[in-house]
């Protein structure tokens, strides 16, 4: 069912790495799963609505009030690289 | 004095200053300190400043309140493990993944708060199958959890670790989540009570998300009782958790059923349980013999008792582990896609951002979460979102229309928890799709957003605890309570 091809198709939309190795193991362990929840093809699913909700709710809403959170140092001081109270990050538009 | 502590015997004796905060907690420091080194329940056990255990400390506070009369509080000195993937402020959350192995809590989840304003006692971390993948603890990264009842088993999964710290009086209570069944099927396992509330009656803002349309924090106590006490006062409409609803007399859902004879904001005092249906698609080939005989025996004794029993059908359940697998891995993908080395958690190097990336997922993520995310990812990609997602979003649907039906005609329903006793370690760990079996009959509460129960109905001929769950309308969790009640009483 899925090939080498698309485990590396996945593994790069996931941003996962996967080895060639672990590659071979999940296109039999998806397949297997894949396999296993085709059955919901049987059933007829013609007119029936999807639930985006686990229970049905109306819009949600609140006032647009602003609460400061007051432990926004550490959250930044969480990020494995940090500096002067922003996030480092990798160049984003950089050569690959 | 001590056996089978419930929380209102709990707090009887220390009115009558027959036992104290300090005592009862050092009792369960104790059983940690001598069992949970084989069990691994526990990834964490709080301490203070000065190598004591905070708890310790926080227990001899409350009992000097106490004796100058200050009121004892709801949950007042009641210790509670909570599971590893829900936020305590200032303590590490790894969801039992190395990706998060380091991660501290920068505020408390809303449940946390709610217990800790009840004066209940944090003792620690407990064990889960990664990122609440799983059904057996297996999938932890820090070691699996024992059953105490016989350590070559499993406790179940993902909240295996509370499970089994309640089973083997490691904590008086815990709190673990439930996605597919990570409370009730670990519970069944441990011979523990466990709850999955409705859809949306507990917060779950500071819960790490695995599958937000199926999520729901809940409590694993030795009572159900305990379990009443505890939902009541974690449940509630949140600001923070816009999906949370407060419960009103008459749910949205039955807004159009004749009442049943309760009244939901009475703490369940005039619940009335009619008639019980019994689902016919749960009771199928490859249930566990002694398990369905077990459920037969408790559905005899509350006959006994007056309880009309019912055969019911929900068509689609042969469905629901399908849909799960397809709903559930979907969300997952999303949910997981902010551990990227780069706000919190693990962080891998590479030459560029997207090294970066990739690499971190792959050192940072277990096997099962891996496959897990992989899965979601395709059957959200284009081109196959309509035939796997789009369709399970409505075999979904009509999960959820099987219950309504069912619930028009009975007052809750009974079937197993488990399809059997708990297995051995390692023995499923290498076929996915027969790991993912083991919650055949937890999946359809979640999709459908209603309560279960899972409560303890027997034991094997090997001394292993079976248990019976309990299925209700949206937001009747009194009923599971009324019922359960009456089951612990057989």
């Amino acid at each position: 069912m899925l090939g080498k091809k698309d485990i590396e198709h996945l593994s790069n939309l996931a941003r996962i790495k996967v080895s060639e190795k672990e590659a071979k193991v999940l296109e039999r362990d998806l397949g297997l799963i894949l396999k296993y929840v085709d059955q919901l093809k049987e059933v007829d699913v013609s007119g029936v609505s999807e639930s985006t909700h686990a229970v049905e709710m109306e819009n949600i809403i609140r006032e647009d009030e602003t609460d400061i959170f007051g432990s926004k140092p550490h959250l930044v001081e969480q990020a494995p690289d940090n500096d002067k109270g922003f996030v480092k990050v990798k160049t984003v538009f950089g050569d690959k | 004095m001590f056996e089978n502590l419930t929380i209102k015997k709990f707090h009887g004796l220390i009115e009558k200053k027959e036992t104290s905060i300090t005592e009862v907690v050092d009792l369960y420091l104790k059983n940690i300190k001598g069992r949970n080194k084989e069990l691994n329940a526990y990834l964490e056990v709080f301490s203070a400043s000065g190598g004591e255990d905070e708890v310790f400390k926080q227990a001899r506070e409350i009992d000097k309140k106490l004796a100058h009369g200050d009121m004892p509080r709801a949950l007042e000195g009641v210790a509670v493990a909570v599971k590893d993937n829900i936020l305590i402020e200032g303590h590490v959350a790894s969801a039992a993944s190395r990706i998060l192995e380091n991660y501290k809590a920068v505020y408390d989840s809303t449940v946390i708060s709610r217990l800790k304003a009840a004066g209940a006692l944090l003792l620690g971390r407990t064990n889960m199958d990664e990122f609440a993948m799983g059904s057996s603890t297996e999938n932890s990264a820090f070691g699996v959890t024992k059953n105490p009842h016989d350590t070559s088993r499993v406790p179940g999964g993902s909240s295996g670790g509370s499970a089994a710290a309640v089973a083997a009086d490691l904590a008086f209570a815990a709190l673990g989540s439930d996605t597919g069944g990570s409370i009730r099927q670990p519970a069944a396992f441990c011979g523990v009570v466990g709850l999955k509330p409705t859809y949306g009656a507990v917060s779950r803002f500071g819960l790490i998300a695995m599958a937000s349309s199926l999520d729901q924090i809940g409590p694993i106590t030795r009572s159900v009782e305990d379990a009443e006490i505890i939902f009541n006062l974690i449940k509630g409409k949140d600001p923070r958790d816009s999906t949370t609803i407060e419960i009103r007399n008459q749910p949205a859902q039955l807004a159009d059923k004749k009442p049943a004879s309760i009244d939901v904001e009475s703490g369940g005092q005039e619940t009335r349980i009619q008639t019980i249906g019994v689902p016919k698609e749960f009771f199928v080939e490859g249930l566990d013999r002694e398990i369905k005989n077990s459920i037969d025996n408790v559905i005899k004794k509350l006959e006994v008792l007056g309880y009309k029993f019912q055969e019911v059908s929900l068509p689609h359940t042969p469905y629901a582990l399908p849909c799960y697998y397809i709903i559930m891995p979907a969300e997952v993908s999303t949910n997981l896609a902010r551990f990227d080395g780069i706000r919190y958690g693990l962080s891998e190097s590479g030459k560029n951002l997207l090294e970066v990336y990739e690499n971190t997922r792959h050192k940072g993520f277990g096997k099962e979460v891996r496959r897990r995310i992989l899965l979601g990812t395709y059957v959200l990609s284009s081109g196959y979102y309509d035939e796997y997602y789009a369709r399970a979003q409505k075999v979904r649907s009509l999960i959820r229309e099987d219950f309504k039906k069912a619930f028009e005609q009975v007052d809750v329903l009974i079937s197993p928890v488990t399809p059997t006793p708990p297995f051995k370690i390692g023995e499923k760990i290498s076929d996915p799709v027969s790991m993912y079996l083991s919650d055949i009959f937890t999946v359809s509460a979640n999709l459908a957003g209603i309560p279960a129960l899972a409560a303890p109905a027997g034991k094997t001929s090997s001394g292993l605890p079976i248990s019976v769950q309990f299925m209700a309308p949206w937001f009747e969790e009194n009923r599971l309570f009324a019922i359960g009640k009456e089951v612990e009483k057989l």
